[in-house]
């Protein structure tokens, strides 16, 4: 951030919060519909490939 | 065809992926799905991206604009144009020196959608005004513009006073946060 920003207390906790909120989703496992994806569309495109050959 | 390092990249993406994308859609189905969308868009078009430039802002770029996208196709608005609060939190949130995270959460799905994005890019995901207005297709001004009245409206909503936490800032200071307010998303 920032240096000016750092000097507002309030906005300092809006970002401490902006933080935790973004945080507490990207700590989450993922959902399967998400876990293993890049893995599923590399599979797939290597089939693609093979296919074609 | 990606570099084994480019795929471990966009899978270590994932989470703060899915966490710019919940900041968007407030809900995290939708947001899940955005992820989805966002992530096969990405390696459909590995082909475009740069080796060795910066992957996050790129994947970035490409959820929130498959967000704009899907919005436009769907013809609804989530938010007033002119970024007006539809609303105050019932009760005056009670001050412990940290904010309740529901409450502050609620009163962050209150703002603009350009707002939301500006502030978790800038104030939570650690991008600089540049990358974010790179990210967002903008002005740095207009998303210095938006991280400022977002955090103002935010204020508002939470009832934090800043005269207190003002009082403490030069005058210098208290001009560029009353200019932040003043100028337009």
């Amino acid at each position: 951030m920032q240096d000016s920003d750092k000097e507002n207390p309030v906005q300092r906790e809006i970002d401490r919060n902006l933080k935790r909120i973004f945080d507490e989703t990207a700590e989450q496992p993922l959902p399967p519909q998400l876990a293993g994806l890049v893995e599923r569309l590399r599979q797939k495109e290597k089939s693609s490939s093979e296919v074609s050959k | 065809m990606s570099s084994p390092s480019t795929e471990e990249a966009l899978v270590a993406l994932l989470p703060s992926l899915r966490a710019f994308a919940m900041s968007l859609t407030r809900n995290s189905a939708a947001a899940d799905d955005l992820v989805q969308d966002a992530v096969v868009k990405a390696w459909s078009n590995l082909d475009k991206y740069q080796e060795g430039t910066n992957l996050r802002a790129w994947t970035f770029t490409i959820l929130r604009n498959t967000y704009y996208s899907d919005r436009r196709k769907a013809a609804r608005e989530v938010e007033d144009g002119d970024g007006i609060l539809t609303g105050q939190l019932a009760e005056k949130p009670s001050h412990d020196g940290h904010l309740a995270m529901r409450d502050f959460r609620t009163a962050f799905n209150q703002l603009t959608d350009e707002q939301r994005e500006a502030l978790i890019l800038v104030g939570a995901s650690g991008f600089s005004y540049e990358e974010a207005a790179e990210t967002c297709g903008c002005a740095v001004g207009t998303i210095k513009s938006r991280v400022n009245r977002g955090r103002a409206q935010l204020a508002e909503l939470m009832g934090l006073d800043e005269t207190d936490a003002l009082e403490m800032t030069d005058s210098a200071t208290m001009a560029v946060i009353s200019a932040g307010r003043i100028a337009t998303a």
